[in-house]
């Protein structure tokens, strides 16, 4: 098996590379992929020592969605930032939860909060809020009705 | 047999909190299990973005886990201070490292007893309670507050500790240190106890990982990790201690590493109290809001691997903020997998074995 970082930099699947540290001893490797090679870059990342998705967070930039996931080696304690961006037209992305059991939650809270849909998951329903609910609460276009804030 | 679901919550004893535990039951044996949470979602993530960013910290203690208020402040906090590229003063880090420890004994005996009593060993809930006292006391001491502190600052602590604190403290320490042991002891001897936790609900290690399972619960599967330790961040890499792991992947294997977890904090503690160095607790010129930019911070929290992610557009208020709650996972790798094929009368002991906190859950 490769060094990871080696492998991140050296596959030109991988744009915007930057190596720093999270913390002392622990290598943070951010970098970005487009949407269409997404999946097989996740699929090179776990061949060469992923071990779990630690954290998905969506974000609205402008008319897209970026979409951070955090994907961790627990045993060599490396972290991959990889954004990638979707159009908020379409609203999808490939689900990893074949790659990983544990990527369930983490896609539907996504769903949940923001509507983005995760082609491939096998239960994709709402979480954290009511079954029956139509709002997408995360999104800049939800407003928070509290006096005095915006 | 015929066989039927059970709704396990979202009001019962074993929950600690709301959410559902429904159960496929099979006579006496669990068939499937399914969990229902989200009773306590109050947007978190949707609320800091209409405050300012020292707004926010008295409702980041508030708002996630309430058993262990500290160590959230500390990764909110912690990654705000990421964005804005500071170094804290050494005293700080070092008052940081000793309340985010005081604090971690304090919520670990907040899970005794509450697992305790689950079991029916309510001698070790009355004695667990009485020392977490202490350990408030002691937090009072230092903050002001007993469970919710609003102890922390960007670049520091809102205040140095109290004059004569370690004087008190060293004591206190020593004293439970003992009867820590006496505790191990007494459960250890009780029967009952060994047959209700020993090869219960077997938490195999791949699968843990795969799903996220961070923590105390993670190590009793045999995995040596912990931040703390190996990736060290404020002052930990100071200190000496080691990583409680278990062996046997089970119930009694994540009570006892997590009674490992409370002496080592102990010593993490007394060697932070004895070399203190002087200086500042705060840095005081620190920028009013982050620049542009994103940052994880990473901590090891008394549940698990707890993380927050902020991503600032450099105004007042916080772009994106988002939590790791180790519990949401450590949930989602529980149930089913590791109450399928026990007793429904062992449920309370395997779920209350992983340490829930409904606060951090559903955020």
């Amino acid at each position: 098996m490769t060094d990871l970082e080696t492998v991140i930099k050296s596959n030109n699947l991988f744009k915007n590379v930057s190596v720093t540290e999270y913390h002392k001893n622990g290598k943070l490797i951010k970098t970005e992929i487009d949407k269409e090679n997404f999946k097989n870059g996740i699929k090179i990342l776990k061949s060469n020592g992923i071990s779990n998705l630690l954290l998905l967070t969506p974000y609205e930039t402008g008319n897209n969605i970026t979409i951070t996931y955090h994907l961790f080696d627990v045993h060599n304690k490396i972290l991959v930032e990889l954004s990638v961006s979707i159009e908020q037209g379409s609203m999808e992305i490939e689900s990893l939860t074949d790659l990983w059991d544990g990527a369930n939650w983490h896609e539907r809270e996504a769903y949940d909060m923001f509507g983005i849909v995760f082609k491939g998951h096998p239960n994709l329903e709402r979480i954290l809020q009511m079954k029956d609910s139509d709002r997408f609460p995360l999104r800049k276009s939800f407003k928070l009705n509290v006096e005095g804030n915006a | 047999m015929s066989e039927m679901w059970i709704n396990m919550g979202p009001q019962h004893p074993m929950t600690h909190g709301l959410w559902n535990l429904r159960v496929k039951v099979d006579g006496e044996r669990i068939a499937d299990a399914r969990a229902e949470i989200g009773y306590l979602h109050r947007g978190i993530e949707k609320i800091a973005e209409i405050k300012t960013y020292t707004e926010f910290i008295p409702l980041s203690d508030r708002f996630l886990c309430y058993a262990s208020a500290m160590s959230w402040e500390m990764a909110y906090i912690g990654a705000v201070e990421k964005v804005m590229n500071i170094e804290i003063p050494k005293r700080a880090s070092y008052i940081r490292v000793i309340v985010l420890e005081l604090q971690r004994i304090a919520s670990h005996l907040m899970w005794l007893a509450s697992w305790t009593a689950d079991l029916g060993l309510l001698t070790m809930f009355l004695y667990a309670m009485r020392e977490r006292e202490q350990f408030l006391d002691l937090m009072q001491m230092i903050t002001g507050g007993r469970l919710h502190y609003v102890y922390m600052r960007f670049g520091g602590v809102v205040k140095d500790l109290p004059e004569g604190f370690k004087e008190i403290a060293l004591p206190v320490l020593d004293q439970f240190e003992k009867r820590l042991r006496d505790y191990k002891h007494m459960m250890d001897e009780s029967e009952v106890f060994i047959l209700r936790t020993k090869g219960k609900g077997i938490w195999e290690k791949e699968y843990a990982i795969s799903m996220g399972v961070t923590g105390p619960n993670l190590r009793a599967s045999g995995v040596k990790t912990d931040l703390r330790k190996e990736t060290p961040y404020l002052s930990y890499a100071d200190f000496d201690f080691d990583i409680a792991t278990g062996t046997a992947c089970d119930t009694y294997d994540r009570y006892v590493v997590r009674m490992i977890e409370m002496s080592e904090s102990i010593k993490i503690v007394r060697e932070a109290l004895k070399k203190l160095p002087d200086g500042d607790f705060k840095l005081f010129s620190i920028p009013r809001v982050p620049p542009k930019g994103s940052a994880i911070f990473m901590s090891e929290d008394p549940r698990g691997l707890s993380a927050a992610y902020l991503v600032s557009d450099g105004t007042l208020h916080p772009y994106r903020l988002k939590f790791r709650s180790p519990t949401y996972f450590n949930i989602q790798g529980a149930v089913p997998a590791i109450i399928v094929n026990e007793r429904i009368a062992d449920v309370p002991s395997i779920i209350g074995s992983i340490d829930v906190c409904l606060g951090e859950v559903d955020r």
